[in-house]
């Protein structure tokens, strides 16, 4: 009798400690999404700090473009808006990329401008926010893929039901984001 | 699907392509004085061989007995000879030959027959995690590839081992932990912290599962492991950073396709590491590089072709890892 009870409370403390250690690898897993997406509004935010200076170097040259410079300071200002439902911002965003990608196809005719060298620090600079951003998001993606396999596979399934631990949607590659930015050629 | 890339800068066109005309035009003639000499510090060697057999040979038979003593002294005398023939006209080739491949790949390469990449340089790479205790290396090339920087050349890092046998002696022995060629570049990129690519044998053998589990334990490596999108990629390599963001800033979809292809072009095990705004490479090499060779012809086209190649992979990485890309606020 007093072996079956050490061996009862023996597999209890075993799955006890199975329990916790899955709990606390899919809580890890869940804040590692939360950091990942907060990398990602880190990414953004540097990206919409970019677009003032862009804005202010490229108006003193493209004179003619004022519809188009004024439509990206609005995007941008929309997109900043804390309230924006994250649908909204995603297409608010994909709209200011559309808008600045078209705004680095104009420069071509501006010589000058493209020889700007505040101008040409500014373009690196979009590049590697664009690249950071792509990077965050990936990183996002990973940290759900992760978290994802752990809430359907066995035995962690059963610890995510228990504790309501979710599936993650991945972040979409816009369909705008796929088509590069021909960049190598504005410096041509 | 993965996100195009930016296409790359402007690069000179691959020279291995046009390597027949550089052979018959530059590399053959040159090659040519040495292989006179190469065949003279044979005849020189068996002549020297020759003799000291002979010389042994009656020795023993006079001193009876004791024949295979001078015999050894005999081999012994013959390869002392053959090093002392070799020695000099081996670095000659070298600082001959060398040059005329680097300036036919990359004009402005330097090259220093004597001199390696410190083990300081070697140990920032974090691609070595035992300690080293001994360390040496030669044939350093260094200067610049369009816009970015590089020095490679061969080294061979090792641990010593102490341990105990059955019958309770203690032996030293000498684990190499790397050799061959060791290359570092300018990265195109800023970074901050450390991310290392690694071959991938436990994936390998164990699948992905299994292998993944290997990999998150492995406590050598320094950061966290990185799992990466490309299946191909995460089967040949294993990747630990320091940041999982910035791990794959720089291994983006187009440059790990690059890998991979540079890893199948060489058919090596294939190391590398991003740390303090530079790219650490390591190629795994058992044989010596950028040696004549005193078995066969000097002058055989497949030979010096091989010779060209070697140097060719190496200088070859900036454009393999595309490093003169610079759109990025590296410049």
């Amino acid at each position: 009798m007093g072996i079956a009870l050490i061996v009862v409370v023996g597999i209890a403390v075993v799955l006890a400690l199975m329990v916790l250690g899955i709990y606390n690898g899919l809580v890890g897993r869940r804040n590692r999404i939360q950091e990942a997406f907060s990398t990602i509004d880190v990414m953004l935010k540097k990206r919409y700090d970019l677009i003032p200076n862009m804005v202010a170097t490229v108006k003193q040259y493209m004179t003619h473009e004022s519809e188009t410079l004024t439509r990206i300071a609005g995007l941008r200002t929309r997109a900043m808006d804390p309230n924006l439902p994250m649908d909204e911002r995603v297409r608010v965003d994909n709209e200011l990329m559309k808008g600045l990608r078209g705004l680095m196809v104009q420069v071509e005719a501006y010589p000058d401008l493209k020889a700007n060298e505040n101008f040409m620090h500014l373009q690196r600079t979009l590049n590697e926010v664009e690249e950071q951003l792509s990077a965050a998001r990936r990183a996002f993606n990973a940290a759900v893929l992760d978290m994802n396999n752990a809430v359907e596979m066995f035995p962690s399934n059963i610890v995510a039901g228990m504790f309501q631990f979710k599936r993650h949607e991945m972040f979409e590659i816009p369909e705008v984001e796929r088509v590069a930015p021909d960049v190598k050629s504005l410096f041509a | 699907m993965q996100p195009p890339q930016p296409p790359s800068a402007p690069q000179a066109p691959r020279p291995a392509a046009e390597f027949g005309v550089f052979y018959n035009e530059t590399l053959r003639p040159a090659l040519a004085a040495f292989e006179d000499e190469r065949r003279a510090i044979l005849s020189r060697t068996g002549k020297l061989g020759a003799g000291l057999f002979a010389a042994a040979l009656v020795a023993g038979l006079v001193g009876g007995g004791w024949w295979w003593l001078g015999m050894a002294i005999a081999a012994l005398g013959a390869g002392i000879g053959f090093a002392a023939f070799r020695g000099d006209w081996a670095i000659r080739f070298k600082t001959t030959v060398m040059p005329l491949v680097l300036d036919r790949l990359a004009p402005g390469l330097a090259y220093d027959p004597a001199s390696c990449i410190g083990q300081d340089s070697f140990e920032r790479s974090r691609l070595c995690t035992r300690r080293i205790d001994r360390y040496r290396g030669e044939d350093l090339v260094h200067g610049r590839v369009g816009a970015t920087e590089i020095v490679f050349s061969e080294i061979h890092a090792e641990h010593r081992e102490q341990y105990t046998d059955s019958k309770g002696r203690r032996h030293t022995r000498w684990i190499t932990l790397f050799k061959g060629l060791f290359f570092i570049g300018d990265f195109n990129k800023h970074f901050a912290g450390a991310t290392v690519v690694v071959p991938d044998v436990a994936e390998r053998v164990l699948g992905a599962w299994l292998g993944g589990l290997l990999q998150k334990a492995n406590f050598a490596q320094p950061g966290e492991l990185v799992k990466l999108e490309d299946p191909e990629f995460e089967k040949a390599f294993a990747v630990y950073g320091d940041d999982q963001v910035e791990a794959r800033y720089i291994l983006t979809p187009a440059l790990m396709r690059r890998l991979l292809d540079f890893r199948a072009r060489t058919g090596r095990d294939v190391s590398l590491s991003f740390v303090d705004s530079c790219v650490f490479v390591g190629v795994a090499y058992t044989r010596d590089l950028f040696e004549p060779r005193m078995v066969g012809s000097l002058t055989d086209p497949a030979w010096a072709r091989g010779y060209f190649d070697d140097l060719a992979m190496a200088v070859g990485i900036v454009e393999d890892l595309n490093l003169n890309t610079r759109i990025w606020t590296k410049e």
